[in-house]
């Protein structure tokens, strides 16, 4: 029953001066009940005064917000049942880790021998039972970021907020929480809304991502649907790590077949497949994006059909897998990742071929998937 | 610039020097600083400074060659401290050579060896005509008959003492006297159905009958004029001085000063005077009424508006209505008597003489010399003359003590003369004693009226039984000469000293632990960390040299001005301190006298309830106000700047500024206020229950913006991100400040706390400016209490004592603040 519902729900700052800043530019989310929603986008996209507003920290400038079945836009954030978390921790210096979880608590009137029950069973499932009399200042980052997730798990609320919980942490810690932070959404069963810039926090939290962009939604859908069928190339290029490679160029037909043409030098020509034709036919002649994700690609002859040539300007040999890092004759640059160890000297030609069933083709100009049906979750 | 060259100007500048000094010798002038008859920021304006120029432009004619200039003390204190200034030139060596004495200060003046002895001058012993014809004759030297014609018989052991070998040493001389009579106005005489010519009061009986018919405030007309606070004891003197009372007295054999008057005729005139004040009585209309007399601050001005019937004031022996309180009244309106004749058969009233005397710092002989000049020539038949002839040259002829006109060639004015004025005057003149004039006799005035106040706190005149009455005020007299006698004069009884030295003792003890613990915790606190690497001395010296040569101007200034002056007033704590001479040795006496002394007692209450008000009106309002200014969306630096503007003024300006704004009468500003507010007007600094809040009122006005900025800054370090955490936890406006604001700044908040409260048990000085400590010890805290030992009551032994005790109870404060300023880490604050 606490679901979350943002109705063109707008945030400016300093409305109507020349100065005015359009922070969150009418979106609409639906985000249901007792699901982890994740929103992701670079810094500056509006996902944080989302939340924020979501919060009731900050005033929505127009829209609905709706928790649950209540429009929650005039509520006060301690009224609409939400707890945060923040990436600074915001714990109370001045209290112990045990007065910082009972705070709310105690301003609810909550009776002492509950407020204890609950914030033992807290920090019983944080593991934070010994440093319940410790002040934040003798804590890790990590146990700091605990005893916040604490403070909003003793109060119970519908919602739990989480604005970058985990930038402040190191990359261990890091992988740790995010565990912690899932197995919590399970156990508790409650609705999550989950800030973050960090795909990977994304991809392995999510049940549902949002991805924004200069205040509006670019796609919503769960992680292997955003990573699969991206709707346009911001999404596609922001979900993945390394990021999916784009070839500039554009289609022709011949021989019966169409291919890909590099627009400069028409040198690689990569004759399309069935599917792909498919889509390709609509578009002739237009400028078009060939988006390839690194693992797609493999290595290849130099005569083979579907050759791009390039020069190796960095290699990183990780181990399971390398990534090399491409320079094309037209300028292009390409990330391929190799499975195992593959060595290959700087300046040095090589050939790969994309795997052309997991390739997808954009509008240059719009930027959209093309044959990708653009319907939002 | 190369040597050659140096040394040029130096010898260039060493001629000029030369020159100059050859100059000045040729010319021989010499300067001497006078509080008197000199121009300067003291001079008056009146005929009667104007009196004072002529005789110095005639001593001028006379001795071309001395150079008087007035006297560069031109601060200004309020009531007894009045005399402070002088005192503390006196004590830094810089007071003027001839300095200003009068009777009620020459025991201690004399007694603390402030003025030269005039034995090279002056030759008690041998007439003009006798030392003639031995032809020891010397015209600089003052004899016999011209002593007996300056100084007035009653005043000679004044101005005189005698020392162990019963010889006569002289320190200063008079230059003018005057009596106190009873002056009345004859038109409210006439107003009030009395003759003017007739029934003026001439006994006790009289003077309560005719100042009762008199005395209608409806008819906004009062009796007589009374002190009723610190005044009191000087008003009344007369009574006491007719009663035969002795007031104070030098004790047979022992040469020891003694308090007398708790004696019968003290208590007798106490309890007419008191009577006068504040007895019970019906008048026509039956309506009940307190005393005849009018008491309040205003009681003055109404006098001069002409609704007074009497009072009490001084009448000069040249110029008879000098008091600017008579001198506009014609003698057709103002009738001058003797004070009324007590029921001993007595009238005898106060002889108030204005001396001068050389004070002991002057050190060059050729200045002493000057000196004794001057004063020799102020007071002469010469002076005299010109003053007259000032005051006949401005129409003042027929106010003019007769005799005077006669002696000085203007016998054709003597019969215009008002006769009973010039009776009045003779009689007085006659029938007078002078103030008190043992050591430390300069408070008498003040100590004396306290069993008066206590009397009228009381409502003791307003018994009805005399018995009850007098029983009272005897024991309320007994108290206060016994306090008098331990405290200005020292005269307590050796066992009830032997069990004030052991208290005193114990407490001293107290005070050095403390104080050493103190030191040693403090040291702890501050000593360098324990991981130090160990060196050897001149490892550590080469290390840290350049930290310590760069230390050092720092250390030696506090040295020489912290340290150094605590490690000798520590020494001075158990003397009996003299500024000029020597001081004995006196044990742990001036802690004794401390803590057996009341008003010791009652300035550590005030100094409680001045603490209290600075906590409210000083230490809070900042904090609030930040706490609401940081909370303002926009036009905050508009806000700071606005509360921040009353602390560019600086903190003298604005105790004065706030002084005028608490002008009592309705024309004050804050009165007008209140007015506009339907307010009647307050006496502000004048009312015992207001002053002490007055006095806090200005430093709250100054200090809000400056202590509100530190806040600021403080609260600008608060995570903005705990109170959004709040928020959500659940915490309103008033939450979110008790428990993240505050919480938050509180080191801040406790180090301006100890701050707030080290300076407040520590004020002194705008106390001073604003009441000194009035009115009836109403804002007399600790600090003031030290500075009026030190330079009202000379007594600076005391006065280090206090001081010690007060730092004993800012102890633990000081402790706290170092143990929160060594944890503190300080950083800037985040935009």
């Amino acid at each position: 029953m606490s679901g979350v519902t943002l109705k063109q729900l707008k945030k400016t700052y300093n409305p109507g001066t020349k100065d005015a800043f359009y922070a969150v530019k009418g979106i609409d989310l639906e985000i249901r009940d007792k699901e982890f929603m994740v929103l992701v986008g670079p810094s500056g996209c509006g996902k944080s005064t989302t939340l924020r507003m979501i919060a009731g920290l900050e005033e929505a400038s127009s829209g609905d917000l709706c928790i649950g079945d209540r429009r929650v836009n005039d509520v006060l954030p301690k009224n609409r049942g939400v707890a945060m978390v923040f990436q600074n921790y915001a714990l109370y210096p001045h209290m112990t880790v045990a007065d910082n979880m009972a705070f709310g608590l105690k301003l609810r009137k909550t009776p002492k021998a509950e407020i204890q029950q609950r914030v033992e069973q807290a920090a019983d499932t944080l593991g934070l039972s010994s440093m319940l009399n410790r002040k934040p200042k003798a804590l890790s980052g990590g146990q700091r970021q605990r005893v916040a997730l604490g403070r909003a798990i003793v109060r119970k609320p519908d919602v739990f907020l989480f604005d970058e919980p985990l930038s402040n942490l190191d990359a261990k810690m890091r992988v740790q929480m995010r565990a912690e932070i899932s197995k919590l959404h399970a156990s508790l069963n409650a609705t999550m809304i989950y800030v973050t810039h960090d795909q990977t926090e994304a991809m392995t939290m999510g049940d549902r991502i949002c991805v924004m962009k200069d205040g509006e939604i670019m796609q919503v859908d769960e992680p292997i649907n955003i990573y699969r069928n991206p709707t346009n190339m911001f999404t596609a290029g922001f979900i993945g790590l390394p990021q999916m490679n784009f070839l500039h160029g554009s289609v022709m037909e011949a021989d019966g077949g169409y291919y890909f043409v590099n627009q400069a030098t028409g040198v690689d020509r990569i004759e399309f497949t069935a599917r792909l034709g498919e889509i390709a036919r609509a578009h002739l002649g237009k400028p078009l994006v060939l988006g390839v994700r690194p693992e797609h690609f493999s290595a290849c002859e130099a005569d083979d059909p579907w050759a791009i040539h390039a020069r190796v300007e960095v290699g990183e040999p990780l181990g399971a897998e390398s990534f090399i890092h491409l320079s094309t004759a037209n300028g292009d640059k390409l990330v391929v990742r190799l499975v195992g160890i593959v060595q290959s000297n700087i300046g040095q030609s090589l050939s790969v071929k994309p795997n052309l069933d997991e390739v997808h083709l954009f509008d240059a100009e719009s930027g959209l998937r093309l044959e990708a049906p653009h319907v939002l979750a | 610039m190369c040597a050659s060259r140096l040394h040029f100007f130096l010898a260039l500048l060493l001629c000029k020097i030369a020159f100059f000094s050859i100059t000045v010798t040729a010319e021989s002038t010499v300067s001497i600083r006078t509080t008197d008859f000199a121009p300067g920021p003291d001079a008056l304006f009146n005929i009667a400074g104007k009196a004072e120029m002529a005789v110095y432009r005639a001593f001028r004619e006379k001795y071309p060659n001395i150079r008087p200039e007035g006297n560069s003390l031109s601060l200004k204190l309020e009531g007894p401290a009045g005399e402070a200034p002088l005192l503390m030139s006196i004590a830094g060596r810089t007071a003027p050579d001839v300095i200003h004495v009068n009777t009620r200060q020459s025991g201690s003046y004399i007694g603390r060896n402030f003025l030269l002895p005039l034995d090279e001058y002056i030759n008690s012993e041998q007439t003009a005509a006798e030392a003639k014809e031995l032809g020891e004759y010397d015209d600089n030297t003052m004899y016999r008959d011209e002593l007996e014609e300056r100084v007035r018989p009653q005043i000679w052991d004044a101005v005189s003492r005698v020392d162990s070998e019963g010889k006569r040493h002289f320190y200063f001389l008079p230059f003018s006297y005057f009596v106190r009579v009873m002056a009345y106005n004859k038109t409210v005489f006439q107003e009030a159905g009395l003759d003017p010519d007739k029934d003026y009061p001439k006994t006790w009986d009289e003077l309560a009958a005719v100042a009762q018919q008199i005395q209608n405030p409806r008819e906004d007309r009062y009796g007589i004029i009374l002190g009723k606070e610190g005044g009191a004891g000087w008003t009344s003197l007369p009574f006491f001085f007719s009663m035969g009372s002795k007031i104070v007295e030098r004790e047979e054999g022992t040469g020891k000063w003694v308090a007398r008057f708790n004696d019968a005729g003290a208590v007798q005139a106490a309890d007419f005077y008191s009577r006068l004040v504040d007895a019970p009585w019906t008048d026509e209309d039956g309506k009940q009424r307190y005393g005849v007399g009018m008491s309040s601050g205003e009681a003055w001005s109404i006098w001069d508006r002409g609704r007074i019937g009497m009072s009490l004031l001084y009448i000069n022996d040249i110029l008879i209505n000098a008091d600017d309180h008579i001198s506009s009244m014609s003698p057709g309106e103002l009738g001058l008597v003797p004070v009324p004749f007590a029921p001993s058969g007595q009238s005898i009233t106060e002889l108030h003489v204005r001396g001068l005397g050389v004070c002991a710092t002057t050190e060059d002989p050729e200045k002493i010399a000057a000196s004794w000049k001057f004063l020799r020539f102020v007071g002469s038949p010469a002076a005299e003359r010109v003053i007259v002839q000032t005051y006949v040259e401005n129409g003042y002829a027929s106010f003019i003590n007769p005799e005077k006109l006669v002696q000085h060639g203007y016998s054709e004015y003597a019969a215009t003369v008002p006769a009973q004025w010039k009776h009045t005057l003779k009689f007085a003149l006659e029938n007078s004693l002078p103030e008190p004039y043992g050591e430390n006799c300069q408070v008498y005035i003040e100590r004396a009226s306290k069993p008066l106040q206590s009397a009228f706190s009381e409502g003791v005149p307003r018994i009805t039984d005399d018995g009850t009455r007098l029983a009272r005020l005897q024991e309320l007299y007994d108290t206060a000469v016994k306090e008098i006698n331990e405290k200005m004069l020292g005269q307590i009884p050796e066992d009830e000293m032997v069990f004030r030295r052991k208290v005193a003792s114990a407490v001293m003890l107290l005070v050095a632990v403390s104080f050493v613990l103190m030191f040693t915790y403090i040291w702890r606190l501050f000593s360098g960390s324990e991981g130090e690497v160990k060196r050897g001395f001149f490892g550590w010296i080469k290390k840290y040299w350049l930290a310590y040569v760069l230390l050092a101007p720092a250390l030696a200034s506090i040295f020489v001005f912290n340290y150094y002056p605590l490690a000798v007033g520590a020494r001075m704590a158990f003397l009996d301190y003299n500024v000029i001479g020597e001081s004995t040795f006196v044990g742990v006496d001036n802690f004794a006298a401390v803590l057996f002394d009341s008003v010791f007692w009652v300035s550590v209450l005030r100094t409680a309830e001045y603490v209290f008000w600075s906590l409210l009106l000083v230490f809070l309002p900042p904090i609030i106000l930040a706490l609401c200014l940081s909370e303002l969306p926009r036009a905050s630096v508009l806000f700071r700047v606005l509360y921040y503007l009353p602390a560019l003024v600086s903190g003298l300006i604005v105790m004065l500024m706030w002084k005028m704004f608490f002008d009592p009468s309705e024309a004050g500003a804050l009165n007008q206020v209140l007015a506009i507010l339907d307010f009647g007007p307050q006496k502000w600094l004048q009312d015992k229950s207001q002053a002490m809040v007055s006095i806090i009122i200005p430093l709250a006005w100054a200090g809000m913006g400056p202590g509100c900025l530190i806040y600021l800054a403080a609260l600008k370090t608060v995570p903005e991100d705990l109170y959004e955490a709040s928020a959500i936890d659940g915490a309103g406006f008033l939450g979110r400040i008790w428990h993240i604001t505050l919480p938050t700044i509180r080191p801040l908040v406790m180090i301006q706390l100890i701050f707030v409260l080290i300076g407040a048990f520590q004020s002194a000085d705008n106390v001073l400016v604003m009441t000194a400590g009035g009115p009836d010890h109403a804002t007399h805290v600790i600090g003031l209490e030290i500075f009026y030992d030190a330079y009202v009551y000379l007594r600076f032994g005391v006065a280090i004592a206090i001081a010690w005790i007060l730092g004993f109870f800012l102890i633990g404060l000081t402790m706290f603040q170092m143990k929160r300023i060594s944890r503190m880490t300080f950083t800037t604050a985040k935009s």
